[in-house]
């Protein structure tokens, strides 16, 4: 979706740079809600070993089925309003689509990944990744339909950088 | 005959099934149903009627249709076993009902395993053996079959005629089974243009998904030669055998509506109906070739007059 001349739902992470620094896992499980038939969110990023809780808010009944290439492979069924079922990711991955084969509108993208430097774009396709160490990265932006874009960054110590990617509809 | 005519109804209850499997697969609605053989945790016949909603209407369908045929081939064997004199028919109806369980143990496991295309193949070609063994039961319990079609003179003897007609059988259900990994590896639009591939004869390029799907329109025209060899040699050699034209003539009808069929599922960028209405007439094809077959080789079963190879004459022998 773009607003206000910015593309939404756009995955913006750190594909590289890092090395071999590992980051705290989040007990917080992040939300993937099942509401009018359709993913809230649409795109959305988790670490891996955090815990995803699928919930389902509507009054028919889902199946989701999550087709990952390295994690294990998923499909649980919610028959009912208020269900949960909670996943944990074992491996980084990017993305990962999850479907409902019972309504084959509904999509989701998640990204997997061992770091928590991520973020999704918003209203304006504005986004922010806080809290990066200095160094050099490569920095990736993933969108359903037009595919990924990357850049190379340096950060400075308590430095900003504003990073925009343009994308060819 | 009673017991023919429940035969008849198994058999078309498999073609019915065969039907909802094929749009099963053409919706994308194999994994609607993640578990099995619970139904969101139901039983399956317990599911309520108002959750039957998206892909789950068509999976859930096949399944209460599967365990309907399943349980008609049980009573069949039962019946087979308590009324059928002839040892090799009542052991068709064994082996019916081993290849259904299989079948429904094949379609759980293609379910929970997340529809691996080997399973899934699997199923698919193991369905049409499951529909030839109802429709050759259905045949060898029919009047016709048991007077050995004596109505209609002595039966011929004609080894062309079971090798033409035999290869047929094989070689659609081989087309058959080629078709089946060309819908389950998702290549029934690889090649996007008919009858040409890519405004060509011959693929200019290839992957792995494009030969699978060129090798289903070449089986195609083997199998349409191969018909037209048997039909063509059944109705000049034997044109006075009603059981015998009369099949030739089915299997032509439907070659021509499966053609049709083939071309408007790639034209129609695989319209769910016309897809699942290719996937029926193909095993419909089949089990007529199977008819043929077993027609022309009725003399090898026993109890019949016999007319040795030739064009229509008297007989000159008996079994």
């Amino acid at each position: 979706m773009v607003s206000n001349g910015g593309l939404e739902n756009v995955f913006v992470y750190v594909k590289d740079g890092l090395g071999d620094l590992k980051f705290p896992v989040p007990t917080t499980p992040v939300v993937l809600n099942q509401q009018g038939c359709t993913y809230l969110p649409r795109v959305f990023g988790i670490q891996a070993g955090q815990p995803l809780e699928i919930l389902n808010s509507d009054e028919t009944l889902h199946n989701i089925h999550a087709l990952p290439a390295n994690n294990r492979e998923f499909n649980r069924g919610q028959a009912l309003k208020g269900l949960t079922h909670t996943h944990v990711f074992t491996t980084a991955e990017v993305m990962v689509p999850f479907k409902c084969d019972v309504h084959n509108w509904m999509n989701t993208w998640v990204g997997v990944l061992d770091h928590p430097f991520y973020a999704v774009s918003g209203s304006g396709g504005a986004f922010e990744i806080q809290g990066l160490p200095p160094g050099t990265y490569i920095i990736e932006a993933w969108h359903e339909k037009l595919g990924a874009k990357t850049q190379t960054v340096t950060v400075g110590p308590k430095e900003a950088k504003d990073v925009s990617f343009a994308f060819t509809m | 005959m009673i017991l023919h005519l429940f035969a008849l109804v198994v058999a078309a209850s498999t073609a019915l099934l065969i039907f909802a499997g094929g749009l099963v697969t053409s919706t994308g609605s194999g994994l609607s149903v993640p578990d099995w053989p619970t139904t969101y945790g139901w039983s399956m016949f317990t599911f309520p009627l108002d959750k039957m909603v998206g892909g789950i209407r068509y999976e859930h369908t096949h399944r209460l249709i599967a365990s309907t045929v399943g349980f008609l081939i049980l009573v069949l064997a039962i019946w087979l076993r308590r009324a059928e004199p002839r040892l090799w028919v009542r052991r068709l109806g064994y082996i019916a009902l081993g290849a259904v369980v299989t079948q429904g143990v094949l379609g759980g496991i293609t379910v929970l395993w997340f529809l691996p295309d080997p399973i899934s193949i699997a199923h698919a070609s193991l369905a049409q053996i499951v529909f030839c063994l109802t429709v050759a039961i259905a045949l060898v319990t029919s009047p016709g079959w048991t007077a050995a079609y004596a109505g209609r003179g002595p039966v011929p003897d004609d080894s062309l005629l079971r090798t033409l007609a035999t290869a047929t059988t094989v070689l659609v259900f081989v087309q058959i089974v080629i078709g089946a990994t060309m819908r389950h590896t998702e290549a029934g639009l690889a090649i996007p243009d008919f009858p040409l591939a890519f405004g060509q004869l011959i693929p200019p390029h290839w992957d792995g998904k494009i030969a699978v799907h060129f090798a289903h329109r070449v089986g195609a025209l083997v199998a349409t030669v191969a018909i037209l060899a048997t039909a063509g040699h059944v109705f000049y050699r034997h044109g006075r055998r009603v059981e015998l034209w009369r099949a030739s003539a089915l299997l032509l009808v439907l070659l021509v509506t499966q053609i049709t069929l083939g071309a408007l599922t790639v034209l129609g960028e695989k319209h769910y109906i016309i897809n699942s209405l290719h996937v029926v007439t193909g095993a419909s094809v089949l089990v007529t070739s199977l008819v043929l077959t077993l027609r022309g080789s009725r003399v090898k079963f026993g109890g019949a007059k016999v007319r040795r190879a030739g064009p229509e004459g008297p007989a000159r022998g008996h079994a």
